[in-house]
């Protein structure tokens, strides 16, 4: 039964990759906000789908969870930098690199907040909402073009919305954490 | 085991780290305008051998006796070259009165000569007024565009035509090219205000006056 629900899974996962990275890439890349807010979470998802098909995978040990976290991290910070956007979308090559590492950081993802301590995956969404909230300021304020391949409206287009996004997402994180004070996993 | 569990992360770290410091040269270049210009590193190199016709239909030579203030841009732009030719106006009118500066050279090149020609360069210049004369607007000429192109990503300048709308994004980088045709600074008119450019000319010309002299 699981493993007929984990090939199942793994085709379904598969033919999104595919219709993503090749049916809709064309219409993903035209326009910031698309890349930036549709295109590079659903790799995230799709890897975070993946894993979770995978339920019987040991727990990883914790050098290797810290390692992971970090990789997660600094991926999620290269993908934003404005180079690599516009690396992503004027070079299809590089556009595919996109695709599978960050499918890659969603699996890591998944795995590594399977097995770690609560410490670590409240830090690690809550400097991830604060890079999110820095990168949609800079964007939303910056009166300069900082990817060749968008337009300024569309930079701004795009801060704004990661700035909602991320401040719903920073909300939403405070609300579970705070709303059983007394039987909160940290304390 | 424990020199384990610290060893796994900080190497992890350092590795992350090292793609980063990369791929930004030294966490210096974030864009890709300053990342091509970073990797070009054009400073006292020779400025392209560029064969340019100006807004009188005349050959633009470019190895002469004057410093010169070079700068790239398109006619059609809806936004940042207008405001990148406001900018050295104002930069032109502060060399005016300094007695090191007031031989300096403005050169403005179009890199669309699909669209840009010498009529449409005069008319853009007269909108900057008359008092304009070490100023001259140019578009390349005897040479394919891909040859061209070669030449300004040698000087670190990025550019790429959105295909749909045609509006080209490109960098706006001010070179300051020597009379024996060296780039000997980069400006960037989106950081530094005209003052502060026309203050770092001064001072590279100074500079390189007094090299040259002692």
């Amino acid at each position: 039964m699981y493993r007929k629900k984990f090939i199942l899974g793994s085709i379904l996962v598969l033919v999104s990759f595919v219709l993503i990275a090749f049916g809709a890439n064309q219409w993903l890349n035209e326009t910031m906000l698309r890349h930036q807010i549709i295109e590079l979470p659903c790799f995230i998802i799709l890897g975070v789908i993946e894993a979770r098909l995978l339920s019987d995978i040991p727990k990883i040990p914790l050098e290797w969870n810290i390692a992971a976290l970090i990789f997660i991290v600094f991926s999620l910070i290269f993908w934003m930098l404005p180079h690599s956007i516009d690396s992503s979308v004027i070079d299809s090559l590089f556009n595919r690199v996109m695709q599978i590492h960050l499918f890659l950081c969603g699996f890591l993802w998944q795995l590594v907040f399977r097995s770690n301590y609560i410490e670590l995956k409240v830090l690690f969404l809550g400097m991830l909402c604060a890079m999110l909230i820095a990168g949609g300021v800079v964007m939303r304020i910056f009166n300069l073009l900082l990817c060749s391949s968008f337009n300024i409206f569309q930079q701004r287009q795009t801060g704004t919305a990661l700035l909602i996004i991320s401040c719903l997402v920073l909300g939403y994180l405070c609300y579970l954490f705070f709303k059983k004070p007394g039987r909160s996993p940290i304390t | 085991m424990k020199l384990r569990v610290i060893l796994i992360p900080i190497l992890t770290l350092l590795l992350c780290t090292g793609v980063l410091y990369y791929w930004t040269v030294g966490f210096s270049a974030f864009t890709i305008f300053s990342y091509s210009l970073a990797k070009a590193n054009p400073v006292s190199k020779a400025f392209p051998a560029l064969i340019l016709i100006n807004q009188d239909g005349k050959n633009l030579k470019f190895q002469n006796d004057y410093y010169k203030l070079v700068n790239f841009v398109y006619l059609d732009c809806p936004f940042v070259c207008h405001k990148v030719n406001n900018q050295i106006e104002g930069i032109y009118h502060l060399t005016d009165t300094d007695s090191i500066l007031k031989d300096l050279h403005f050169v403005t090149i179009s890199f669309d000569p699909l669209h840009d020609n010498v009529a449409k360069i005069k008319r853009y210049r007269s909108y900057f007024g008359t008092d304009i004369n070490r100023w001259d607007f140019a578009i390349p000429t005897a040479m394919s565009s891909q040859v061209f192109y070669d030449h300004l990503q040698k000087i670190g300048l990025w550019k790429y035509q959105d295909k749909r709308t045609g509006v080209i994004n490109h960098s706006t980088s001010l070179y300051l090219v020597s009379p024996t045709n060296k780039i000997v600074a980069v400006f960037n008119p989106s950081r530094d205000s005209d003052e502060i450019i026309a203050q770092k000319i001064h001072q590279c010309i100074a500079r390189s006056s007094y090299l040259a002299q002692s």
